[in-house]
C-alpha cells in the first residue's frame, strides 16, 4: 500500500467505493428478501470482516482530502456492523482513529484531547463548517451517540445534548436530498458517494427514544420519581418501536406506582400491555400492584398471563427500521433498567402461581401447577430455557412438600405418600445423629452459619415429611400408621437441641419452624390416640403439643374433647374458655405451605362442642356450682 | 520409595510445545488429540501409527476438549472464540495422496464457519450431556470469572454466573510457571446413580465404574450419591442434575448444578481452597475395601482426597471428610488410573495409589475436614496436616520431561491392553508422543495389601473353588467312561450283527457246525413232580472272535408245525428269553425250557433261536429314567424301542425225539396200557401225510389192508431203503460190503447202527445221544413210549426185495397203537432219511436199475389203493348221503395200507 503511486489516487478512490458499496448493497438485498437469521448471521459477519478490510486498507494510506468522505462512510458502516458482533471497543477506537485522520488531512493539527466530548466539540468546530464532510460528521455523531449509550455513558450524551439536538436538524435537513438521490439512483451514484448500510435519520430516532429510556430508568433507580416521570412523558416519536414504547409505558408505571399512585400505575401497565403483548415487565408489576393491593383474584390472574407469556416461544425479532443490525438491547444494557424490568423466570412464576392458587382456593388448579412445575425439574426442558439468575424459587425438598401437602388438600394422599418418599430417601442418610443450635442462628445468608442452618433444614425436610405422611394416612384413617410416622417425626425432631443465647426473644426462622413442626406432629398423634381410644396418650400429647405451639387450632378443640372424654369436664369446659378467649389466630405468615394447619383427617363440630359445653356450664350454674 | 521402570515407545515426534500453553493428549477411540499450544490440532492413529489428520485453527489453540457422546472436538481459541468440529465429518485421508507415496496426513482447515461461541476471556470448556447438552464455558475478564451456559446445538446463550476473581499470587505463578498461563479445570460431575442421558460412549464403559478423569475437562465423573449430596447439596440429587465443578488457577474449587433454577444465596459456591492453581480435578473409584473419594491435585503438589466419614462426636451422621496431603511437586500434568493417579513432576513421572485410605485411617480432626462450613468459621491452618502424611508414597516410573498424559488405555475402546499391564500416552517436553508400559501400574505393582483374615477368606475361597473344579473333572471323567463303554459296547454289538447278517446271506445250506455262533438243542424227558416232560436244553456256542455281552437276549421260539383243532387259529407257539450276561469267545450259555409234558402230542415241533438286542441297554438307567419322562424315547430309538432280532439256527424236535426208549425186549402185553389221553386225530395230520406222500404215488393193493389192522389195534407203518444205499450215507460201507449173508440173518451190525442213528440223532447236534446205547447194540428192536403214553415198537431188519435181481433193503418198521403217534413217528424217520439221503445225495450214484423189484406188484397196489381213493371220494362228490365216520374209515383204510407197504427207497 506504502508504494502506491499517486495516479492511482482516483482510481483507488473509486475501487474502494465500489467495494464500500457492494458490501453495502449485499447487505441490503439480503434484508429486503428476508432470509432466515442463521443465513443472516452469517452474511453479517462476512460484511463485518470486509468492511474491516477495506478500512483497514485505506487506512494504510495517509489520508488524502479526497479520501475523508469515503473513510468516515466506510468507518460508518464498519461500526454499524460492529453492533451486531459485539466488536464495540475495537469499532470506537477505528472510529477516533478516523476521524483524527480526517482532522490531519484537513490540515488541523495538535494533539486531539482526550475527553471525547471535548474531543468531539472540537472535530464539530474544525470540520463542521466543510460542506462536503457535515453531513459524515452528523452520522458518525450518530454511531458516538450509539456507543455512550451502549456502555451506558450517559454523561457524555448529556454534555453535548445541545450539539445533538441542534444537528439533529441539520440532518434531517441537508441529507434528506442527497440521500434520497442517492437512494433513487442507486448504483449510478455510487461511484460519486459511498453507499451507507443504514440511513442516520433511522438511526437517531431510535437513538432518541433509547436514551429517553435509559436516562428515566437512571433516575428512577436514583429515586428521582418527579424527574424520572418528566423525562418519560415527553412526546415520543410516532416511529418508535412497539416494545420500547411498551417499555417507556412501563417505566411510567413504575414512577406512578413508587409515588403512591397504584391505580394509575396499572393504568399505566395495561397501556403497556396494549402496546406490546409480550411486555412482561408490565405484568410483573402489575402483579406486584395487585398484590401490594390484596387483590389476590387479580394477582393470581395476572400470574396466570405472565406465565403463559412466559412459555410463549420467543418471538422473532420486531422488524425495526434498522433491521437486525442494531438491536435496541445492544443500545440498552443499563443494569439499572435490567433490574427494573426484570421478570422472574417462568418457573418462579408459575411456583407463585401454584402457591396463591393452593392458598386462595383452588386446590386443585393449585396442585396441577406444582405437578407441572416438578415436571419441568425434572425434565431437561428447563436447560433449553433462558434461565434468570432471580433467586425466586425454594429449595427443591421444599417444593416437593409443598407440592405433598397441595396433593393432601387435594385429597389425593397416594401421590403424596409417594413424594413424601422421595423427599426421605434423598435426606435421610444426611442426618446428623444429633444436632445441638445455638439460637439466635446466623443469618443464612453468611456463610459462617450456612452449615448448620443447612443440617437444621434437612431435619426439618425429613420431619415435615413423615408428618405429611401421618396426615395421609389419619385422613386414609390408618390411625397405626399415622401413629407410627408421627412417632417418627417427633424422634427425629427430638434430636435437635436448641440453645438459647440469654438476651435473645426473637426466634428464628428455623426454629420456629421446628417448634411448629413438632408441635403439629404432637397434636397430630394425640388425635390419632383419640381414635384409638388412647386418651390418656392422646391427652398427654395435645398437652405437649400446646405447650411446643401455641398456633394449632385443632389442637385446643381435641383437648377440650379427650378431657370430656376421660370424665373431667370441669377441666373441658376451662380448656374450652381459654381456647375461645385467645382465639385470635397466630402469625403463620411465614410458615411454609406444609407446616399449616391440616386441613384434611379428623375434624369436630365445634358446634357441637360449644352445645355441650354451654349445657355443661348452664347445668352447673343450676347447681349453683362454682366453675 | 520403590522404583520401577517403564518402558518407552516413541511413537511419533511433533514440534516443541508452546512454552505458555499446557500441552494436551486426548483419547478418542484408537485415534488421539494432540494440542501443543499453537494453531494445529493433531489427530494420530495409535493402530496405524501414523498421523490421521491435521486440524488446523486460525489463531493458537489454548484447550480442547470433547463433547459428551466424543462426536465433536471443542477447541477454545486466542481466548476469545471457541470452535466445534464434527468429528465423523473429517476426511480419513488427505484427498490426492501422491501416488508413489502412501497417503500424509490430512490437513483440515477450521474457517470461521466452525466457530461455536465467541466470548472475551474464555478459558475452558465442557460438554453436559442431557437431552439437548449444555456447553459450559469458563472465562476470565472484568476481575471476574465468568461461567457461561450454552445451548450445545444452537449456541445459544442460556444463562451467565459470575465469581469475583481473587488476583492472589497470579503474577508470581506466571513468573514461575516460565510463562505457563494456567487454564481452569472443569469437570462435570454425576451422582452415580444417574447415568447421562443420549451419551453412546457411556453406555460402553460401567459409568461408577469408570476411571474417569478430566486432566482438562475430558470426561464425565461419576460419584456416589452420598457422597455427591454431602458435597453438592441434596438439590442437585433431587433433580438429577449434574455439577460442574472449576478448579480456578487461584486454588479455589468452585461448583455449580448445570440445570437447577436460580435458588437463595450465590449461584456457584466454593468447595475449597488449595491455594494453588489446580491441575487436576477427579474420582478415584471405590475398589475392594476402600471408599470412592474426589480428588483435586494442586499445582505446588497438594493433593486433596474427599471421602465420606463420620461427623464428628457433637453431631454424628455422615460428612465429607476433606483429607489433604503433599507431594512434591510441581505437578505438570496429571492422569487418572484404575486406582491412583499418574503425575509428572517434569522430572519424573509418579504414581500414586489414593484409593488406599480407609475409614479408619480417617479420624476427623486431624487431618479431615468436617463439613466444609465449619472449616470455613475457624482458620486453615488446623486441619492442614504437615508433610504428606495422609497419603500413600508415590512410585517412581522413572520417565522425565513429560508434560501431558492421556490414558490409561484400558480405559479406550479399541487399544492394546494385555492384563495387568497399564499403557499411558505422554508428550514430551520435547513434543515427542511416548507410549508408556507400566510393567505393573498401581493397579497391581502396589502388592495388595490384604488383612489377615482376608487373606484366610481368600484362601478359603480358592480351596472351595479348587474343591469345585475337582469334583466337575471327576464328573467329567465319568461320563468320559461311560460313553466309552457305550462305543465300545456297541461296536461289539455290530460286529456281532454283521457276522450273523452274513452268515444268513451265506445261505441256510452252510453246515451247522461251520457257524462261529451256533445252537443246538438236546431234548431229554425228565421226570419233575410226578410228571414226565420233556426239557429242551439248547446251547449257545459262540466261537467268533467276539464277545457277546450284556444287552444280547437269546430268543428260543417254539412253534409247533401242527397242533389240534381246538386251540383254534391262536398262535401256540412259545418264546422264551434268556439275557446272555457275558458269553465270552469259545464259550457256551446253556439253557433249559420245557416243551411238552407226557400228554402233548403236538410234534414235531420247531424251534428257532435267535439272538435279539435292544438299543436301551446302551443307555444307563438315569438316561432311560429321563427319555422315558422327555417321551423321547420313542423318537430316538424307533417304535420297537430300538430292538433288533438276528435269527440264529432253526432246528425240529420230532416224535422220534420225544421218544422214551424202555427197553429192546418186547414189554409185557399188559403194560401196554390203553391210551390214556384220546387219540385226537385230526384230519388235517392225515392230509399231511397224503399230502406228503401223493407225489411219490405209492399205491398199496387193496387186499392187504385187513392183515396190516392188526387185531389187538397195533398200527404199523414202515419204510424201506437200500442198504447200500443208507450203509453208505450213514458211513457203514464196511459192514454192507460184507452184507449179503442171508436175508434171514441181516447183519446186526447194520440193524443195529440204523436204529441207533434214528434214536440218537438230535436235533442240529452231530452227537450221538447216548439214549439208545444200551440197547441198540444188542438188537434191532426197541420199545418205546412216546409222548402220548403209547407203547411203541421200532424195529429195524434187512430184507430183501424184488423177484429176479434180489436188493438187499433195510426196512424200518414202527408200530404202535396210536395212530397219531404212527403218523409223527413215521414222519420222523422219514424225513431222517431224506436229510440224510439228501446230504450224501452228491457223493454216491444210483447205479442199480429197479425195474425187476416187484414193481409191477407196487403199481398194481397203487392202482388198487387209487380206486379206493376214487371211491371213497365219489358219495362226497355226487352228494350222496355216505356218513363221515364211513369216509373217513375208507380213507384211513387205505391210509394205513400206504404206510405198512411203502416203497422202497434206492
Amino acid at each position: 500500500m506504502a508504494v502506491m503511486s499517486y495516479e492511482s489516487d482516483t482510481c483507488l478512490l473509486d475501487r474502494w467505493t465500489e467495494e464500500n458499496n457492494a458490501i453495502v448493497n449485499k447487505w441490503k438485498q439480503h434484508n429486503d428478501k428476508g432470509d432466515c437469521v442463521e443465513q443472516g448471521s452469517r452474511l453479517l459477519k462476512s460484511c463485518y470482516e470486509a468492511s474491516l478490510q477495506l478500512l483497514q486498507m485505506i487506512q494504510g494510506v495517509p489520508a488524502v482530502h479526497d479520501r475523508v468522505q469515503l473513510e468516515l462512510a466506510v468507518v460508518y458502516n464498519f461500526c454499524m456492523f460492529s453492533f451486531s458482533q459485539t466488536q464495540l471497543t475495537e469499532a470506537e477506537i477505528l472510529l477516533t482513529h478516523s476521524l483524527e485522520r480526517a482532522l490531519g488531512a484537513e490540515g488541523c493539527d495538535g494533539p486531539p484531547p482526550s475527553n471525547p466530548p471535548v474531543f468531539w466539540r472540537v472535530v464539530l468546530e474544525s470540520l463542521g463548517p466543510m460542506s462536503s464532510l457535515c453531513s459524515s460528521l452528523l452520522q458518525l455523531l450518530c454511531v458516538q451517540w450509539a456507543f455512550w449509550l451502549s456502555t451506558v455513558r450517559l454523561g457524555h450524551i448529556l454534555e453535548l445534548q445541545g450539539e445533538l439536538l441542534s444537528l439533529f436538524e441539520g440532518l434531517g435537513l441537508d441529507e434528506r436530498d442527497d440521500t434520497r438521490k442517492a437512494g433513487e439512483e442507486g448504483l449510478e451514484t455510487s461511484a460519486v458517494r459511498p453507499a451507507l448500510v443504514i440511513h442516520p435519520r433511522e438511526l437517531k430516532d431510535l437513538l432518541h427514544i433509547c436514551t429517553v429510556i435509559a436516562q428515566g430508568a437512571e433516575l428512577l433507580c436514583e429515586g428521582r420519581w418527579s424527574e424520572a416521570l418528566t423525562i418519560l412523558q415527553r412526546d415520543p416519536s410516532p416511529l418508535t418501536p412497539r416494545d420500547l414504547f411498551a417499555q417507556i409505558h412501563t417505566l411510567t408505571g413504575l414512577c406512578l406506582s413508587s409515588m403512591g399512585h397504584p391505580h394509575s400505575a396499572l393504568q399505566c401497565f395495561r397501556k403497556a400491555l396494549e402496546t406490546d403483548v409480550r411486555c412482561v415487565s408490565a405484568l410483573q408489576q402489575s402483579v406486584l400492584v395487585y398484590r401490594q393491593l390484596g387483590n389476590t383474584q387479580a394477582e393470581i390472574q395476572a400470574l396466570r398471563l405472565l406465565h403463559s407469556v412466559l412459555m410463549l416461544p420467543p418471538a422473532s425479532q420486531p422488524t425495526v427500521a434498522s433491521g437486525p443490525l442494531i438491536a435496541p438491547a445492544i443500545l440498552l444494557p443499563g443494569q439499572s433498567l435490567s433490574s427494573l424490568l426484570s421478570v422472574p423466570s417462568a418457573l418462579s412464576v408459575l411456583h407463585c402461581l401454584a402457591q396463591k392458587c393452593v392458598l386462595h382456593g383452588s386446590v386443585s388448579e393449585g396442585v396441577e401447577h406444582y405437578l407441572d412445575l416438578l415436571a419441568a425439574l425434572q425434565s431437561d426442558q428447563q436447560m433449553s430455557q433462558v434461565l434468570s439468575e432471580a433467586p425466586s424459587l425454594p429449595r427443591l425438598p421444599e417444593l416437593y412438600l409443598e407440592t405433598g401437602s397441595s396433593l393432601l388438600m387435594a385429597q389425593r394422599p397416594d401421590d403424596c405418600l409417594v413424594l413424601c418418599d422421595e423427599v426421605i430417601s434423598k435426606t435421610v442418610d444426611l442426618l446428623p445423629e444429633r444436632l445441638r443450635l445455638e439460637e439466635p442462628l446466623e443469618d443464612p445468608m453468611e456463610e459462617s452459619g450456612h452449615d448448620s442452618a443447612d443440617r437444621l433444614g434437612l431435619v426439618l425436610w425429613c420431619g415435615a415429611a413423615y408428618l405429611l405422611q401421618a396426615h395421609c394416612y389419619s385422613h386414609l384413617k390408618d390411625w397405626k400408621q399415622a401413629v407410627t410416622l408421627y412417632t417418627r417425626c417427633i424422634s427425629l425432631l427430638m434430636k435437635v437441641c436448641v440453645v438459647q443465647t440469654a438476651g435473645c426473644v426473637k426466634q428464628g426462622l428455623g426454629v420456629r419452624n421446628l417448634q411448629r413442626l413438632k408441635g403439629l406432629a404432637l397434636a397430630g398423634r394425640g388425635i390419632s390416640f383419640i381414635h384409638r381410644d388412647q386418651n390418656r396418650e392422646a391427652l398427654r400429647d395435645l398437652q405437649l403439643s400446646l405447650q411446643a405451639a401455641s398456633g394449632c387450632a385443632s389442637a385446643g378443640l381435641w383437648l377440650t374433647e379427650v378431657l370430656w372424654r376421660l370424665g373431667r369436664r370441669r377441666e373441658a369446659v376451662a380448656c374450652w374458655e381459654e381456647n375461645q378467649s385467645s382465639s385470635s389466630p397466630p402469625l403463620l405468615q411465614d410458615a411454609p405451605l406444609y407446616l399449616l394447619d391440616p386441613q384434611t383427617g379428623p375434624s369436630l363440630d365445634p358446634a357441637d362442642l360449644r352445645g355441650r359445653m354451654e349445657e355443661f356450664t348452664k347445668t352447673q350454674q343450676h347447681q349453683g356450682l362454682p366453675l | 520409595m520403590a522404583a520401577r521402570f517403564a518402558v518407552v515407545e516413541t511413537l511419533a515426534e511433533f514440534g516443541c510445545p508452546s512454552p505458555s500453553t499446557a500441552a494436551q493428549i486426548m483419547w478418542s477411540g484408537v485415534d488421539v488429540f494432540i494440542c501443543i499450544g499453537y494453531d494445529e490440532v493433531y489427530v494420530f492413529n495409535t493402530q496405524e501409527r501414523k498421523l490421521r489428520i491435521v486440524l488446523q485453527f486460525p489463531s493458537p489453540v489454548g484447550h480442547i476438549a470433547f463433547s459428551v457422546d466424543k462426536q465433536r472436538l471443542y477447541a477454545v481459541c486466542d481466548s476469545d472464540s471457541v470452535f466445534c468440529i464434527s468429528l465423523p465429518s473429517l476426511p480419513s485421508r488427505a484427498p490426492t495422496p501422491p501416488s508413489d507415496q502412501s497417503p500424509g496426513p490430512a490437513l483440515f482447515r477450521v474457517s470461521s464457519d466452525f466457530l461455536a461461541v465467541r466470548e472475551v476471556g474464555v478459558c475452558s470448556v465442557v460438554e453436559v450431556g442431557g437431552s439437548e447438552g449444555t456447553l459450559v464455558t469458563v472465562s476470565q475478564r472484568e476481575a471476574a470469572w465468568w461461567f457461561t451456559l450454552y445451548g450445545a446445538t444452537s449456541y445459544r446463550k442460556l444463562t451467565q454466573f459470575s465469581l469475583p476473581a481473587v488476583s492472589v499470587g497470579l503474577h508470581d505463578d506466571f513468573k514461575e510457571n516460565g510463562g505457563l498461563v494456567m487454564r481452569p479445570s472443569l469437570a462435570c460431575i454425576y451422582s452415580g446413580d444417574t447415568p447421562p442421558q443420549s451419551s453412546s460412549s457411556k453406555s460402553t464403559t460401567k459409568p461408577s465404574l469408570s476411571p474417569s478423569s478430566t486432566s482438562l475437562g475430558v470426561f464425565h465423573l461419576f460419584l456416589e450419591p452420598l457422597l455427591f449430596k454431602l458435597l453438592f447439596g441434596v438439590d442437585a440429587a433431587f433433580v438429577n442434575s449434574p455439577v460442574i465443578v472449576c478448579g480456578l488457577p487461584d486454588g479455589r474449587l468452585c461448583y455449580f448444578p448445570s440445570c437447577l433454577p436460580g435458588q437463595a444465596g450465590p449461584r456457584v459456591k466454593v468447595l475449597h481452597n488449595l491455594e494453588q492453581p489446580v491441575t487436576f480435578l477427579g474420582t478415584s473409584t471405590g475398589t475392594y475395601g476402600s471408599q470412592q473419594c474426589f480428588v483435586a491435585v494442586g499445582q505446588w503438589g497438594r493433593v486433596v482426597l474427599v471421602r465420606i466419614c463420620e461427623g464428628g462426636a457433637g453431631e454424628g451422621g455422615k460428612v465429607a471428610g476433606f483429607t489433604e496431603g503433599c507431594v512434591s511437586g510441581p505437578v505438570v500434568c496429571v492422569c487418572a488410573g484404575r486406582k491412583g493417579l499418574y503425575y509428572s513432576t517434569g522430572s519424573d513421572l509418579l504414581a500414586l495409589d489414593v484409593s488406599g485410605g480407609r475409614e479408619d485411617d480417617l479420624s476427623p480432626g486431624e487431618s479431615v475436614v468436617v463439613g466444609h462450613g465449619e472449616r470455613r468459621g475457624q482458620g486453615q491452618a488446623r486441619e492442614r496436616p504437615s508433610g504428606s502424611g495422609s497419603l500413600q508414597i508415590p512410585v517412581s516410573l522413572n520417565v522425565c520431561r513429560v508434560i501431558a498424559l492421556a490414558g490409561p488405555s484400558h480405559n479406550a475402546s479399541d487399544c492394546v491392553c494385555v492384563a495387568g499391564i497399564v499403557q499411558l500416552l505422554a508428550l514430551s517436553l520435547r513434543g515427542r508422543l511416548q507410549q508408556l508400559t507400566l510393567p505393573n501400574g498401581p493397579e497391581g505393582g502396589g502388592a495388595p495389601q490384604l488383612s489377615s483374615s482376608q487373606v484366610g477368606q481368600r484362601i478359603k475361597d480358592l480351596l472351595a473353588a479348587v474343591g469345585d473344579v475337582c469334583e466337575r473333572a471327576s464328573l467329567l471323567k465319568s461320563t468320559i467312561q461311560s460313553k466309552n463303554n457305550s462305543l465300545r459296547h456297541l461296536n461289539q454289538v455290530l460286529n456281532v450283527c454283521c457276522l450273523l447278517l452274513a452268515n444268513q446271506r451265506a445261505g441256510e445250506n452252510c453246515s451247522v457246525s461251520e457257524k462261529p455262533i451256533r445252537c443246538r438243542i438236546v431234548a431229554k424227558w425228565s421226570r419233575l413232580l410226578q410228571r414226565d416232560s420233556l426239557i429242551l436244553t439248547c446251547v449257545l456256542n459262540n466261537s467268533s472272535p467276539y464277545v457277546l455281552e450284556r444287552g444280547w437276549i437269546l430268543c428260543v421260539q417254539v412253534v409247533p408245525l401242527s397242533h389240534p383243532l381246538h386251540e383254534g387259529g391262536e398262535n401256540v407257539s412259545r418264546t422264551f428269553s434268556f439275557p446272555v450276561q457275558k458269553l465270552e469267545q469259545s464259550g457256551e450259555m446253556e439253557v433249559s425250557l420245557p416243551v411238552a409234558t407226557a400228554g402233548d402230542t403236538f410234534f414235531p415241533v420247531t424251534v428257532s433261536c435267535s439272538l435279539t438286542y435292544s438299543l436301551q441297554s446302551l443307555l444307563g438307567p438315569e438316561e432311560l429314567a429321563c427319555l422315558l419322562a422327555n417321551g423321547d424315547l420313542v423318537s430316538c430309538l424307533g417304535s420297537d424301542g430300538g430292538c433288533f432280532s438276528l435269527a440264529l439256527d432253526t432246528l425240529t424236535v420230532d416224535w422220534l425225539d420225544a421218544l422214551q426208549v424202555t427197553t429192546t425186549t418186547p414189554p409185557d402185553s399188559d403194560t401196554k396200557t390203553p391210551s390214556v389221553y384220546p387219540i385226537t386225530t385230526s384230519m388235517d395230520m392225515v392230509e399231511d401225510f397224503l399230502c406228503s406222500h401223493r407225489s411219490r404215488g405209492s399205491r398199496r393193493g387193496a387186499g392187504e389192508e385187513g392183515k396190516v389192522a392188526s387185531e389187538d389195534g397195533l398200527f404199523s407203518a414202515s419204510i424201506k431203503v437200500s442198504t447200500e444205499l443208507l450203509g453208505a450215507a450213514l458211513g457203514l460201507e464196511a459192514e454192507c460190503s460184507m452184507g449179503p449173508q442171508g436175508p434171514k440173518s441181516p447183519p446186526l451190525g447194520v440193524c443195529g447202527s440204523v436204529l441207533r442213528w434214528l434214536l440218537s440223532q438230535g436235533p442240529g447236534g452231530d452227537n450221538w445221544r447216548g439214549r439208545g446205547d444200551k440197547g441198540g447194540q444188542e438188537g434191532s428192536v426197541v420199545y418205546a413210549h412216546c409222548p402220548g403214553g403209547h407203547k411203541v415198537k421200532l424195529a429195524v431188519k434187512q430184507v430183501s426185495v424184488g423177484d429176479g435181481s434180489v436188493k438187499e433193503t433195510v426196512e424200518m418198521q414202527v408200530e404202535c397203537s396210536s395212530m397219531t403217534a404212527l403218523c409223527g413217528l413215521h414222519h420222523a424217520v422219514l424225513s431222517r432219511v431224506l436229510t440224510l439221503l439228501q446230504g450224501a445225495a452228491g457223493q454216491q450214484e444210483t447205479s442199480m436199475g429197479v425195474q425187476g423189484l416187484g414193481l409191477r406188484q407196487a403199481l398194481q397196489r397203487a392202482q388198487a389203493l387209487y380206486e379206493q381213493l376214487q371211491e371213497a371220494r365219489i358219495p362226497e362228490a355226487i352228494g350222496l348221503g355216505w356218513t363221515t365216520e364211513r369216509t373217513t374209515k375208507t380213507l384211513f383204510s387205505i391210509y394205513r395200507e400206504l404206510r405198512d407197504n411203502p416203497l422202497l427207497i434206492l
